[in-house]
């Protein structure tokens, strides 16, 4: 049974929390894959999209995790599937991968299934580094990987590095941006470690490199990454003209979303949930862990949030038609001085970032807040 | 109540050596505590005691004790603080009692403490009743320990119990020691009232609760009573002993050790040490009172939040009313605005008060470095006492400085003497003697400036002895040094509130040290700030914190917005607790960096 889609809800993320290992660095929900708890995990999301979802209108789906390429062919099979219906029309489908998992039978079951974007997870185009954080993949593989993709006419591929990584070089950085350019591919994503309590690194006490280091290697992938054409549109974000991820663009919009499996999360106007991240609970049905009703207050601060993400900025029109307020007369102070430091510009219907500003956007944020 | 089943004691111990242990065992063992209700270290009640192991606050209990000889006995058992800061603590607690339980490690044998509390107790005429404890370590060696205490302080040692507090071996041994040695009480029920006020707490609802010792005569609610000190007068409401629970009374009698609330508002009528008496009634004279001690180490306390500062005052007078040795008058930093300069026994004392204020009054605080008290002899002949840096006169008045030393005891194994005498030498420390304990152990006499001791000495000492070193000091006198003042420019802009005053000949290396550690410790802001170190004006050391680049989550989507919200929530929560100086932002923890930095490096 559907229920109706809302004109507003037009995005939809599934969370597949199997993975084959787990990298040093992760703290998402997430454990090593088991065939059994996989099967019962997929009844359960089957139960809980029936329920909670409404199969229409999606814009865009977003299959994350933990790692689904993780799930074995048949389930892998069976999840597309009962996803069939959310499918229907959507503009852009994406699926986490890992690089080791592709091959022709695994891209024959993505087609069939209606995938027609894939994010890979290449975190470092140096094998030395792959090793030390704990990928199961080399870039050989990786390559591989991508030429396959492309030759069976995937080609809308996203790949996903990290920087800021124990001991990694500001050279080994600039050759695995080299590399990535020479995939081909029309997105990447770069994310500077953070290390997580919970991750192996944090808990066996690893730290990142200095915040100068970090900031000279943002930089560097920022400067390399637009003299080759790709768009800077949100912070960690790079993309061909017409390649930014349409998904990730209603978080950052702020618009309404779904979340459907273990540890995932949805917006729904004004409430925000979480599911649980106990697979017991989950089994139960208990899916929701917390919901968080927003004030009106909470959610002009988290829509500036999310919004000066992107290099589009605030929407002037759209801020003043949801709450009845000009922007600029919510946050006087903060736009002033974020305008006066050079880290916010304004033009005639948006208020947007500066690359400085982008970069030190926790900075420029705090004075938005009460 | 029979005055002669009466025995009041303490118990006196190095740091750790189980001091608090046996406290507990004994409550457990006279059942005035039941199992069930029993949490560590039951003496120890504010919370920081128990997390720190240390024993702070004084604290009184009653006991109730069935001796062989087939008699109930009244022990007033008095717990003491173990560290060197707390000495005058030790010693009002001694005041209140007729005998000590000197608790020695079968392992560790007699400490540097250990000694110092002795000569505390044989001072105010106190019973020593020697128990060795932690017999059940393999280590332990009890023999060799006993004959320790016998050579070394001359204590005998055939009946000393050889105990384990913690698992409660023999200890009902200490109890029919306490009950067959030490002496009970001698004052006259029928003389005019002398109680000796040894402690006292603030309580909101009834006033000052104020801790004594009844010497003479008897206090019942209902008297008029009066301070002898000060002629204060007020009404006995409540009275009674704790066990560890308050337990009321309608009188205290003779001997005894309790508490009597008389609404007391006034927290400055209360000082401990005075004596009460009767005010119909009262005593010719008063008693003898306490050896009063000044304050050692010096530093400002500011609040975080400038609307603060009566709260601070008001919990300062507080936390004084327990604590006479803390000292505090109001003074001003053109960095940190209106705040205190706060006087302490030592370092740990000035950590406790510290860590007290932020947690029990829930203020927000910036302390400064600490610093010793110099003595400033001016060109004209006159002479200045200089209790913060910043207010050291300028160098052209100045004909010389003093700065206090200490004579400091160091009882060190054989094999770190080398170790222990290198650290004294870095430490500007003056050999004076070294004589032998026994064939594996010695005592180092040195004078050392009290400056050095207060930095880092006691860490630096126990790390460089494995822990096995063990220290006591005693301020000796004043001596001329060639000091200066070192003071620190963030930005271009002076700050006061960092100033510090060193010899000369380390100045150099300090200043380096300050300079790198500030740089760590000041969270990298909008534009690059200069660190400099500068002695009479002339730059000595210099760092820079380099400019914010980049402060941004990596990764933000649907499901992190809650955690990105409470992460700027928290990132700008920590901004409330940093002072703006000028257009620096500085952390609490930046205005100790002169504390915590390491001269080796």
């Amino acid at each position: 049974m559907c229920a109706a889609a809302t004109f507003e809800n037009r995005a939809l993320y599934v969370h597949i929390p199997f993975c084959q290992g787990i990298c040093a660095y992760c703290d998402f929900t997430r454990v090593r894959y088991h065939t059994g708890l996989a099967d019962q995990y997929l009844k359960q999301l089957a139960r809980e999209l029936e329920e909670r979802v409404p199969c229409q209108g999606m814009e865009t789906v977003y299959i994350g995790g933990g790692t689904p390429t993780a799930l074995s062919p048949d389930q892998l099979w069976r999840l597309l599937d009962l996803l069939q219906p959310y499918l229907q029309g959507a503009a852009e489908v994406t699926i986490e991968a890992n690089p080791e998992a592709i091959n022709a039978e695994l891209i024959e079951i993505l087609l069939n299934g209606g995938i027609n974007r894939i994010s890979l997870g290449l975190q470092s185009c140096d094998d030395e580094i792959l090793k030390q954080i704990g990928r199961r993949h080399t870039f050989a593989q990786a390559r591989q990987a991508v030429r396959l993709l492309q030759q069976a006419g995937l080609t809308n591929i996203s790949c996903d590095l990290i920087y800021s990584l124990p001991h990694q070089t500001r050279t080994q950085w600039e050759k695995t941006l080299q590399d990535v350019l020479s995939l081909n591919i029309p997105h990447c994503s770069l994310y500077a470690l953070t290390i997580e309590e919970h991750s192996e690194f944090g808990r066996t006490g690893q730290r990142p490199l200095d915040e100068d280091t970090e900031a000279s290697m943002y930089f560097e992938a920022v400067r390399v990454l637009t003299e080759a054409g790709y768009q800077h549109y949100e912070i960690s974000n790079f993309a061909k003209p017409g390649y930014a991820s349409r998904h990730n663009l209603h978080y950052w919009n702020y618009d309404d979303f779904y979340g459907v499996g273990l540890g995932a999360s949805g917006k729904l106007s004004s409430f925000r949930y979480d599911n649980t991240r106990n697979f017991q609970e989950y089994f139960k049905g208990h899916w929701i862990g917390e919901t968080i009703e927003l004030s009106r207050r909470d959610q002009m601060f988290e829509r500036v949030m999310m919004n000066l993400r992107t290099a589009r900025g605030v929407s002037l029109a759209d801020f003043e038609q949801k709450f009845g307020l000009p922007l600029s007369e919510v946050y006087p102070d903060a736009v002033q001085k974020g305008i006066r430091q050079g880290w916010l510009r304004m033009t005639e219907d948006r208020l947007a970032p500066t690359e400085a500003g982008m970069a030190l956007l926790n900075t420029v944020l705090e004075e938005f807040l009460d | 109540m029979d005055q002669s089943k009466i025995r009041n004691f303490s118990i006196i111990a190095h740091i750790d050596h189980g001091k608090s242990t046996l406290a507990d065992r004994i409550l457990e063992m006279t059942e005035t505590v039941q199992h069930r209700e029993m949490v560590d270290q039951i003496l120890d009640s504010l919370d920081l005691e128990r997390e720190r192991g240390i024993t702070i606050k004084l604290n009184a209990v009653q006991l109730k004790y069935k001796a062989k000889d087939g008699e109930e006995y009244i022990f007033h058992l008095i717990d003491t603080p173990g560290h060197v800061d707390f000495t005058y603590e030790v010693s009002r607690s001694l005041a209140a009692c007729e005998g000590a339980v000197l608790v020695v490690d079968a392992a560790q044998g007699i400490e540097a403490q250990t000694l110092a509390n002795v000569y505390l107790a044989l001072d105010n005429d106190l019973e020593i009743v020697p128990v060795i404890n932690k017999i059940d370590l393999p280590s332990a060696q009890p023999e060799v320990v006993k004959e320790e205490i016998e050579s070394v302080i001359g204590l005998d040692c055939t009946e000393a119990p050889l105990i384990s507090a913690k698992t409660g071996l023999n200890v009902q041994d200490v109890l029919e020691e306490v009950v067959k040695k030490i002496p009970a009480p001698a004052g006259d029920p029928q003389a005019p009232l002398k109680a000796l006020v040894f402690d006292s707490v603030y309580d909101s609802y009834r006033g000052v609760i104020v801790f004594v010792r009844v010497k003479d005569g008897r206090i019942q609610v209902g008297d008029k009573i009066r301070f002898m000190n000060n002629q204060a007068e007020y009404e006995v409401l409540e009275c009674g002993v704790r066990n560890p629970k308050e337990v009321k009374l309608d009188a205290l009698e003779c001997g005894e050790v309790g508490w009597f609330a008389a609404s007391i508002k006034s927290v400055q009528d209360v000082s401990v040490g005075a004596t009460v008496t009767k005010a119909d009634n009262p005593a010719n004279e008063a008693l003898p009172g306490y050896r009063k001690m000044n304050p050692m180490v010096y530093c400002g306390l500011y609040p975080t939040d400038s609307a603060k500062y009566n709260d601070l005052r008001d919990a300062l007078e507080k936390l004084k009313l327990n604590d006479a040795s803390l000292q505090f008058e109001a003074e001003t930093s053109q960095a940190l605005g209106f705040g205190f300069r706060c006087g302490f026994l030592g370092l740990l004392h000035m950590d406790v008060v510290q860590e007290r204020l932020e947690r029990e009054y829930n203020l927000s605080l910036i302390a400064t470095a600490p610093s010793v008290i110099y003595h400033c002899y001016l060109t004209d002949g006159s002479m200045v006492k200089i209790d913060n840096p910043a207010h050291l006169p300028e160098v052209q008045r100045i004909e010389r400085l003093e700065e206090p030393y200490v004579t400091a005891n160091i009882m060190v194994p054989n094999e770190y003497i080398g170790a222990v005498m290198e650290l004294c030498q870095n430490k500007r420390g003056i050999y004076k003697d070294m004589h032998y304990i026994d064939a594996n152990r010695n005592t180092l006499e040195y004078e050392i400036p009290l400056g050095e001791i207060v930095f880092d000495f006691f860490d630096k000492l126990k790390s460089c002895t494995k822990g096995y070193a063990s220290l006591d000091y005693e301020i000796s006198e004043y001596k001329k040094s060639d000091l200066v003042k070192m003071d620190i420019l963030l930005n271009g802009e002076l700050i006061d509130a960092l100033s510090i005053i060193v010899h000369r000949d380390f100045a150099y290396a300090r200043g380096n040290s300050i300079t790198v550690k500030l740089k760590e410790l000041i969270p990298k802001q909008q534009f690059e700030i200069p660190v400099q170190a500068a002695v009479n004006g002339k730059i000595i050391a210099r760092t820079n914190i380099k400019s914010l680049r980049k402060n941004v989550l990596a990764k933000c989507y649907g499901g992190d917005i809650s955690r990105k919200k409470k992460l700027l929530e928290k990132q700008k929560e920590g901004k409330k607790r940093m002072k703006a100086v000028g257009s620096v932002e500085i952390p609490q923890e930046a205005f100790m960096a002169v504390l915590s930095m390491d001269d080796d490096k």
